[in-house]
């Protein structure tokens, strides 16, 4: 992780750590002091000892408040509360890390942008934020990440916590832009039990938690379908996260939100050696 | 469609059960609040055609098989009557049996005649419909027969075959007075028959009659005609045309003439030209079978062109016993019949006959002056045939008493008409078939007989055609005076004793010249006549006559003028007296002969209440004799009774016909199919069929899809990365 004081994360760049990276050859330029002299005692020639540069990491949640994050089966939890969730924990880890943490709430525009900080009071406004902010309107995702992409100027891990209800073309465009900006983007993918098995059996009205269409059909006309439909999108989604190397995470509302959460540290981890 | 309950009918708006329920169902949705609507949308847009329709389908399914339960619950039928019995169901019908012997005649494919098979379709088909009794009318019962249930149809004694022709307009008058005095309300009327023009009679009167008394009843009768007339087959038919006993030197003999007839009905045939003759069929050798009281014997008869007939077939006979050859008419009468093998019909594969010794002629003539009519008694004496004694009696009134009658076949009457006993005598013999030829006396009184009495004589002026026929170069006076005569200007040949001969040559009755002739008062029928006003001969009535029970066997005839030569050239002219008098005395004769054939219906009841049969149908009751062929044996009478001769001329009504016969009376033809059990069906099964179906496919179409899995993708699925 790139920053600008040292931290518990691994920096991309080499430079004074305790953690032995290499050994490589000196060239003129170096700096003499880094010379490693019991290897030119043992060897007869010049190398230069590097470490591991620790650095501290600068994480942006952001969180889909549009209104499809509302919708909740029943007994289950909210998309918005499973999301608010995982951005608070995420929020708490790394404040207590003294890593710099934002949130950037996103509908159909950028609802809230609090930018990364590493103080203690920022971390109480960030929680306060999660809670005041309701889902409402159209999500206007893959042009607010455009936007994020541009407006974080220093390296930061990103991460997306949305049902990803938009177009998966965009989104792609969207992933490839900030990784070309040099972000490392995580993905939190949040999708209801209904939303996946479509269980319902009498005559139903949909109404759009997110525009005022709605549809009348019957269940169970219609279940093989828009099963197919989602499975179609669900692959399209898999094939982009792979092209776009976003950490991405599929998220069922009834799962408890710690599992995703350890199965995201946990990997991050096993990539980066993350102590 | 008719329907037996078709109160269940008011049912029907049911049927929208389903779109109602369908509708509320719709109105009964639940609103949810929906998230994924872009997968919703794509998926309401990829919705097919087989989707909807098969919303449809089931919607569809589910109006039919309530319409299905409806329907079978409204007892619904089919047949060819559909629409055409309506609703109506009556508590009694009336039906008019053709019992006749082409309705005998085997249906293709089934063992039951053309009868048999429609009164058991008539049976079922009267079930079917609820009614509940029957009337029955047939040609021979004068009071229908009535039956409790349809299904006595079938099995009651009254209604087996028989060898009559039917009387379809007689029936029709009879049916109306039942339907008339038994006040019965709507009514239908069916009548069974092969629509044979012999027993419709299409040109008698009394259809008429009939159909303007339905059509003044106040209540509703329908007819409905059960065609029978398809579905026959080749058929060959035999007929005996004359039996006789002729005395040849060598010992009696008996003559035969019988007629042999394939008949067939052809593809391309129109339907009221009836049967035809085979003729294109191929030759072939049939054997008759010739029944002559015990003794049987075989004769092959080559039919060709579909046609044979033999004449004169010469059979010995046993020369009678010496015990008995005296002039006992019954030890010299004898019976018999010819039989071919069995066809399609078995009603005409036997004709039955009788024979005997021919009886004498005998004629008495009662005369105050025999000497004016001696050319009438050599008329009664010369024998047409050799075979045949003829015997003539000249006798005066006051001698009637001592003659015998019984001999007696035909009465000259040239007296003052007849009274008191000479007029009884004379009736009774004119009942018992006796014929009378009366001729006008010398000085005729007022004396009346038979419905008519002489008044005066009168000199017949001669007519324009003979005056102006007279040549001028006429050689004698006799002749010139014969020219001038009276002629007889109009005749009926359709009269038996004026007819034409037999070579078809019309007898010479214009030739005869009357010069006077005795007026008479009274009411006849003129066979020849020299004007309007001037009858020759004529026929007496037999109201007039009084003899109303003699039938067509009356034989009273009037002349009015005498074979004198003062009074006409019937003696010199003798070809036409001889003709006449030898056909009355003919036709008398049969009175005298105890022999007799007739044809089925001929005879009357008492003629056979106390007879036997000696050849038929063993299963006819003795009461029924009358109405069906074969041979009867009475203490006085052997009776051959055949079939008419018109059951052989095989003429169908045509439909025209039919609509004229019928005019504006409501009335159907159904064709009575061979394997059809009944007019009439119930289908309601096909309507629970129907039902079923409906709704096994729609639960079949009901069955949601197996889902492959609940879950598209495992939400738990580890990143890729």
């Amino acid at each position: 992780m790139q920053g600008s004081v040292s931290g518990r994360h691994a920096s991309p760049h080499r430079g004074s750590s305790v953690e032995f990276a290499e050994y490589r050859k000196y060239v003129p330029g170096d700096d003499l002091r880094r010379l490693d002299w019991r290897a030119f005692g043992r060897t007869d020639r010049y190398y230069v000892k590097e470490f591991e540069a620790d650095t501290n990491l600068r994480c942006c949640v952001v969180l889909d408040t549009s209104g499809s994050m509302a919708y909740a089966s029943k007994n289950q939890m909210s998309k918005i509360d499973y999301g608010r969730r995982i951005a608070a924990s995420l929020a708490y880890l790394a404040a207590q890390q003294g890593d710099a943490v934002g949130l950037a709430c996103v509908a159909n525009k950028l609802v809230q942008n609090i930018p990364p900080r590493r103080s203690a009071a920022h971390l109480k406004v960030m929680l306060d934020t999660l809670e005041q902010t309701q889902p409402k309107g159209e999500t206007q995702l893959p042009a607010i990440l455009d936007e994020l992409a541009e407006t974080i100027r220093q390296r930061a891990l990103i991460v997306v916590i949305s049902d990803f209800f938009v177009d998966p073309a965009l989104l792609k465009n969207c992933f490839e832009h900030l990784r070309f900006r040099k972000h490392d983007v995580a993905a939190f993918h949040l999708l209801d039990t209904q939303e996946l098995e479509f269980t319902f059996q009498r005559p139903v009205r949909f109404n759009d938690m997110e525009g005022g269409t709605h549809l009348f059909v019957e269940p169970s006309e219609i279940a093989d379908r828009y099963h197919r439909a989602l499975q179609t999108y669900l692959i399209d989604m898999q094939r982009i996260v792979l092209e776009s190397s976003v950490d991405y995470h599929r998220v069922t509302t009834s799962e408890a939100y710690e599992h995703p959460l350890m199965r995201f540290l946990i990997r991050r981890t096993q990539s980066r050696g993350v102590r | 469609m008719s329907f037996l309950q078709p109160w269940m009918l008011i049912a029907l708006p049911l049927i929208a059960a389903p779109v109602i329920i369908h509708l509320v169902n719709q109105r009964r949705f639940q609103t949810v609040p929906w998230a994924a609507m872009r997968f919703l949308l794509q998926a309401s847009k990829m919705s097919s055609g087989y989707s909807k329709l098969r919303q449809w389908l089931i919607l569809a399914l589910r109006t039919l098989a309530i319409a299905a339960l409806i329907l079978f619950t409204a007892r619904p039928l089919a047949s060819g009557l559909l629409g055409l019995l309506g609703n109506r169901t009556d508590e009694i019908a009336v039906v008019l049996v053709d019992r006749s012997p082409s309705m005998q005649q085997t249906q293709p494919g089934t063992g039951m005649t053309k009868q048999q098979s429609a009164l058991m379709q008539l049976a079922s088909t009267l079930a079917t419909l609820g009614v509940k009794r029957v009337a029955v009318f047939d040609s021979f019962s004068e009071k229908p027969i009535e039956l409790e249930t349809p299904d006595d149809i079938t099995s009651n004694v009254g209604l087996l075959p028989n060898g009559a022709t039917s009387d379809l307009p007689g029936l029709m008058e009879r049916a109306l007075a039942y339907i008339k005095s038994n006040r019965l309300a709507s009514t239908d009327v069916w009548i069974c028959s092969d629509m044979r023009e012999s027993d419709w009679k299409s040109r008698d009167g009394r259809w008429g009659a009939a159909r303007e008394g339905f059509l003044d009843l106040a209540q509703d009768v329908r007819f409905h005609i059960l065609d029978l007339s398809s579905g026959s087959d080749e058929n060959l038919a035999i007929r005996i045309l004359n039996a006789k006993r002729v005395e040849e030197p060598t010992g009696p003999e008996l003559s035969i003439s019988f007629k042999l007839e394939r008949r067939s009905r052809g593809q391309s045939a129109e339907k009221n030209e009836g049967d035809t003759i085979a003729a294109s069929g191929p030759s072939i050798q049939v054997p008759v079978q010739i029944e002559v009281g015990s003794v049987r014997s075989v004769l092959p008869v080559d039919l060709q062109s579909g046609l044979a007939e033999v004449n004169d077939y010469r059979i010995p006979l046993l020369a009678d016993e010496p015990a008995k050859q005296d002039d006992s008419r019954e030890s010299q009468a004898g019976w018999g019949a010819i039989r071919i093998p069995a066809d399609t019909n078995l009603a005409d594969n036997a004709s039955f006959f009788v024979f005997e010794r021919p009886a004498i002629r005998r004629s008495i003539i009662v005369s105050d002056n025999p000497t004016l009519i001696e050319a009438i008694e050599l008329c009664t004496n010369i024998s047409p045939e050799q075979s045949i004694r003829c015997a003539t009696e000249t006798v005066t009134s006051s001698q009637l008493d001592s003659v015998d009658w019984n001999a007696i076949s035909l009465v000259i009457w040239h007296e003052q008409l007849p009274t008191n006993r000479s007029l009884e005598l004379l009736a009774n013999f004119v009942s018992s078939g006796g014929q009378v030829l009366f001729l006008p006396p010398e000085s005729p009184d007022t004396t009346q007989a038979f419905g008519f009495r002489w008044t005066t004589w009168e000199t017949v002026p001669p007519t324009l055609s003979s005056a102006q026929s007279q040549s001028p170069d006429e050689p004698t006076n006799e002749d010139s005076q014969a020219a001038l005569l009276a002629r007889v200007q109009q005749w009926r040949n359709d009269s038996t004793i004026l007819s034409n001969t037999l070579n078809g040559a019309a007898l010479p009755v214009g030739q005869i010249g009357i010069k006077r002739i005795c007026r008479i008062e009274g009411n006849g029928t003129a066979l020849a006549s020299i004007n309007d006003s001037m009858p020759f001969l004529l026929k007496m009535d037999s109201a007039e006559s009084g003899m109303s029970n003699s039938g067509s066997r009356n034989g009273v005839y009037v002349c009015t003028t005498t074979p004198a030569q003062s009074d006409s050239t019937l003696a010199k002219d003798g070809v036409v007296m001889y003709v006449a008098i030898q056909r009355v005395l003919a036709a008398g004769s049969e009175r005298v002969g105890v022999s007799k054939m007739r044809t089925v219906g001929e005879s009357d009841r008492k003629d056979l209440e106390q007879a036997t049969q000696e050849v038929g149908d063993p299963t006819v009751f003795s009461n029924n004799y009358v109405e069906h062929t074969g041979v009867y044996r009475t203490p006085y009478l052997w009776i051959a009774q055949n079939r008419t001769i018109e059951e052989d001329n095989n003429t169908f009504v045509p439909e025209s016909s039919i609509s004229e016969l019928f005019g504006s009376l409501p009335w159907s033809r159904i064709e009575s199919g061979a394997n059809a059990n009944s007019l009439v069906q119930e289908i309601w099964k096909w309507f629970v069929i129907a039902m079923l179906l409906a709704l096994v496919i729609e639960a079949a179409l009901c069955i949601p899809k197996r889902r492959k899995s609940a879950r598209p993708l495992d939400s738990t699925q580890p990143s890729l990365r």
